[in-house]
């Protein structure tokens, strides 16, 4: 048992929930008691979402904690596939019922035989992993499913698209900024000369997860989610990724940088197999992605011209950030990146960096020792509130429990 | 007048003004009964309400009674609540309470782990760690245990640790099962505040002679009885009657419903829950008690059986008809003849008019979440509404006797039809229902407010009944404003957009 005032990150069916109710036609059921299903309410106020959040909850109570959950289990996944029509179902337990120990996976094939929609049983271990972590599992459980089935139904597709393509990977509902991310990012493949072929999860169809290896290369623009689903796709349909995250004119610039190497790759492969034709492929030479001298210019008008934030830095009433004292706290992906920034682009002092996502601790040392003094990775707040009570920085950029240090 | 005595032995209606004591029952119904989750009994229902009433058991959305941890701990001022649970439930309250309860943190949660849940640990080491070190952070008056899901099903024996440990560590401990395979939402307070009772001091008024407390305990059921060989031992009329109300609100909002009673001439000797905890009131056999809030079932059969209180039955003092009804409820257990309620409550809906004009004949649907759905549909109907249908999760029809006979009442008078009572409804269907008959408004919880709005449904989201002020006289005009807020609201807007327009695909 441990004294919990606050915790980072959520319980591992809320990153389940999040993920499935990012998709469109997907319904989700919880085995819960009654108040497990607050995601419904989070997706509702904070996500402001228009529609009614796709996630029933099969209420657990004494009657079946008594007689067990078969019956109910079964008959609410059947009436949801009658009432919604869903392409898939998504069974979930919480906490609290995985304790039952009930053997779901029965549950869901007995379902799946008299269901027109998939059925599956969310393969987490609610003690184990947090909410990222089972959002990202979950997610690969899902394209895992959806390519294995159409490999057996012959309908998957790994003919490559003629033009460059990319799938993105890990945007989801209740995601930090992941609207705004997903705009920025499909003006910036535009930019480049790159067409967008699947967005996953958010408003993606699962039947259209077998089109995923027709892309390129896959994008997953935040660590946390997607990563697990990029190595299957990597390993399986020898589809590369970058895992590279564009935040920041550096890091920006070297995503770029990586997606033109991958995006030659596959050009010279394509080109040496020859599935491409003649004349598209002269023609493509002309794509900015494919052409080095091309995309240095691009990233240099864009640097100095186009985003005014390296200007900004170099502007004279900026001179007074240096040498500031700052603290970074949250999520491996925005606090490396925000490290990052605040050091390399804007000359501030960053004095600890942080991540309460202790399972990619080495990763997050990697990449920010050498950028700041004091690395701590903990999802203890008092940690974090006392190293900050320490230091008195100028900024704190953390998470919501940062502001009441 | 209740048809079925053998059924009510307990609780009479409305109409009449006495209330009997626990200890008058020969029925002997076990403690298990009042609160059992069961579906309605016809034939008993239909001795207090003449509307349809049927029991869904469908998947409905509330939130889980672990919630109460965030007003009562503002309540009780000096209580410091642990929550044991896992990261389900620690997540749900974070995100309920918001940080603003970081500048004071009187919550936890004792997370329970992989270790605890397959008994790898020792339970009562594990809690004794957590309880000193907050006897050491916080030194409250009192630790709240609440008792959740998990508790129940690992079956960790809080009722029997607590005992030890209190004494352990010099401080009292309550042990509260507010877990959302029993109960829902608002039940939460209900659970603490039944545990609670358990604590208040005896009745000064009961104990004359040290013999006769010894005597108390080996006292049987039938102690009012004149064949009793015990003598001088039970309470008498002739004794000091005292008045004990429970249910939690603001301390402002007490102090009025007191200061009513005492226009009266009425004196209420204490609160259940207090806002000191050394300030719990003394129970007994001379003590009456009254509820303030319609969820308070388990409480009330608590303070009866086991403190030997006397409950009044009353409905519930929420809109100047509800409160008229309990004051003078309360005068009549105590003989007094009220004066002045009905000009206070005429003067009150005079001066309302304009506000009731703009929701008269509107209709609207209670989806159910809180428990307080027929008082407040009576209070709606009263104000010339029209409730197509009330949900809840939970309907104790012998605790809510005297607001069922009041709604009933009402709508008679009102000529409105009785609107359809749906105990642990089901969502979807209702949803299905709400589509068809296109109610003016729907209160409901915020799972599905936002969408019915996207669909050109006006909507008032229903938490904001648990903590806005809703109780007594002077809060009428808050609480019309409440529900007439989102048909201003939208009124507003249509001058820009059609009311009818929609957000949402279909």
């Amino acid at each position: 048992m441990k004294l919990a005032y606050w915790m980072y990150a959520g319980p591992a069916h809320i990153g389940t929930l999040r993920v499935a109710s990012s998709f469109k036609n997907v319904h989700a059921i919880m085995h819960a008691p009654l108040g497990d299903d607050y995601f419904n309410v989070m997706r509702s106020m904070l996500e402001r979402e228009r529609d009614f959040t796709p996630v029933t909850a099969s209420i657990v109570d004494r009657h079946v904690l008594a007689r067990g959950s078969q019956e109910k289990v079964v008959e609410n996944i059947q009436r949801k596939d009658k009432e919604e029509s869903p392409d898939l179902i998504l069974l979930t337990p919480t906490c609290t019922s995985s304790i039952l120990q009930e053997d779901l996976q029965n549950f869901v094939n007995r379902a799946s035989n008299e269901s027109s929609s998939d059925v599956l049983l969310a393969d987490v271990n609610h003690y184990r992993v947090n909410e990222l972590q089972a959002a990202d599992r979950t997610l690969e459980q899902i394209v895992r499913f959806y390519i294995e089935k159409a490999k057996k139904d012959e309908s998957l597709t790994t003919i490559k698209t003629e033009k460059p393509s990319a799938n993105i990977i890990g945007m989801f509902t209740l995601g930090f900024h992941n609207q705004h991310d997903c705009k920025e990012l499909k003006r910036l493949l535009s930019d480049l000369g790159i067409t967008v072929n699947e967005i996953i999860p958010e408003g993606g169809f699962v039947t259209q997860l077998k089109n995923l290896p027709k892309a390129w290369f896959n994008i997953v623009p935040y660590r946390e989610v997607g990563l697990m689903t990029a190595s299957y796709l990597e390993k399986e349909h020898n589809m590369p990724y970058t895992s590279i995250t564009p935040m920041g004119i550096v890091d920006t610039s070297s995503f770029i940088r990586e997606i033109y190497s991958i995006c030659h790759k596959v050009f010279e492969d394509l080109t040496n197999s020859a599935t491409l034709d003649v004349e598209v492929r002269d023609k493509m030479k002309d794509l900015k992605i494919l052409n080095k001298k091309d995309l240095e210019s691009f990233i240099d008008q864009q640097t100095t011209f186009v985003s005014q934030a390296a200007w900004f830095s170099r502007s004279i009433d900026c001179q007074n950030l240096t040498g500031k004292k700052t603290v970074v706290f949250g999520d491996a992906t925005h606090a490396a990146c925000m490290t990052k920034i605040l050091v390399r682009e804007m000359g501030i002092n960053v004095v600890c960096a942080g991540t309460y996502c202790k399972h990619d601790a080495d990763w997050f040392r990697e990449q920010v020792s050498g950028f700041c003094d004091q690395v701590l990775i903990t999802d203890d707040h008092s940690q974090i509130g006392d190293i900050i009570s320490q230091i008195e920085p100028a900024a704190i950029f953390g998470t919501q429990m940062e502001r009441h240090v | 007048m209740v048809k079925n005595k053998k059924r009510f032995p307990l609780f009479q209606s409305f109409k009449n003004s006495s209330s009997i004591p626990a200890s008058k029952n020969s029925g002997l119904e076990t403690a298990n009964q009042s609160i059992l989750v069961e579906p309605s009994n016809e034939t008993s229902t239909a001795a207090l309400y003449s509307g349809q009433f049927e029991c869904e058991t469908g998947n409905y959305h509330t939130f889980c009674p672990i919630s109460c941890v965030s007003w009562l701990y503002q309540k009780i001022e000096d209580s410091f609540f642990l929550v044991i649970g896992t990261k389900t439930c620690g997540y749900f309250l974070q995100n309920a309470l918001g940080v603003m309860i970081f500048a004071e943190p009187r919550y936890a949660m004792a997370e329970l782990e992989e270790s605890d849940i397959s008994a790898q640990l020792n339970d009562y080491k594990e809690l004794k760690r957590l309880c000193l070190q907050i006897k050491q952070d916080r030194n409250p008056s009192v630790i709240v245990w609440i008792g959740t899901c998990t508790t129940e099903i690992i079956k960790m024996d809080l009722e029997g640790m607590a005992p030890t440990l209190e004494a352990e560590i010099g401080i009292p401990i309550v042990v509260a099962r507010a877990n959302g395979l029993d109960y829902a939402f608002t039940q939460g307070e209900d659970t603490v505040l039944a545990a609670m009772a358990q604590k208040c001091p005896e009745s000064l008024k009961n104990v004359n002679l040290p013999m006769e407390v010894e005597d108390q305990a080996t006292k049987t059921v039938t102690s009012n009885s004149s064949n009793s060989t015990n003598t001088d031992l039970h309470i008498s009329n002739k004794q000091q009657k005292e008045l004990v109300l429970f249910g939690s609100l603001p301390t402002t909002i007490a102090n009025q419903l007191q200061l009513e009673l005492k226009r009266q001439g009425i004196n209420v000797s204490g609160w259940l829950p207090s806002a000191r905890y050394s300030d719990l009131p003394a129970l007994g056999e001379n003590v009456y008690v009254c509820g303030i809030n319609p969820f308070l079932s388990r409480t009330a059969t608590s303070l009866m059986r086991r403190r030997k209180c006397k409950l009044i039955s009353a409905p519930f003092p929420i809109g100047p008809d509800g409160t008229r009804a309990w004051v003078e409820k309360i005068c009549n257990v105590f003989g007094i003849v009220p004066t002045g309620l009905e000009e206070r409550e005429k003067t009150i809906w005079a001066n309302l008019t304009e506000s009731i004009n703009f929701i008269k004949g509107k209709s609207v649907f209670f989806m159910g979440d809180n428990l307080l759905e027929i008082s407040l549909a009576r209070f709606l109907i009263r104000c010339g509404m029209i409730v197509y249908e009330i949900g809840i999760p939970y309907m104790d029809k012998r605790f809510q006797a005297g607001e069922l006979a009041l709604l009933e009442k009402t709508c008679i008078e009102m000529k409105v039809p009785f609107p359809r009572i749906v105990e642990k409804p089901d969502n979807y269907y209702q949803i299905q229902r709400i589509k068809e008959l296109k109610p003016d408004l729907v209160i409901t919880g915020m799972a599905h407010a936002n969408p019915l709005e996207a669909r050109g449904i006006s909507t008032k989201w229903s938490v904001e009944f648990t903590f806005a002020q809703i109780h007594g006289f002077t809060n009428t005009k808050d609480l019309l404003e409440l529900v007439s807020r989102p048909l201003r609201r939208n009124k507003n807007l249509e001058n820009h957009d059609s009311l009818s327009k929609t957000f949402a695909l279909q």
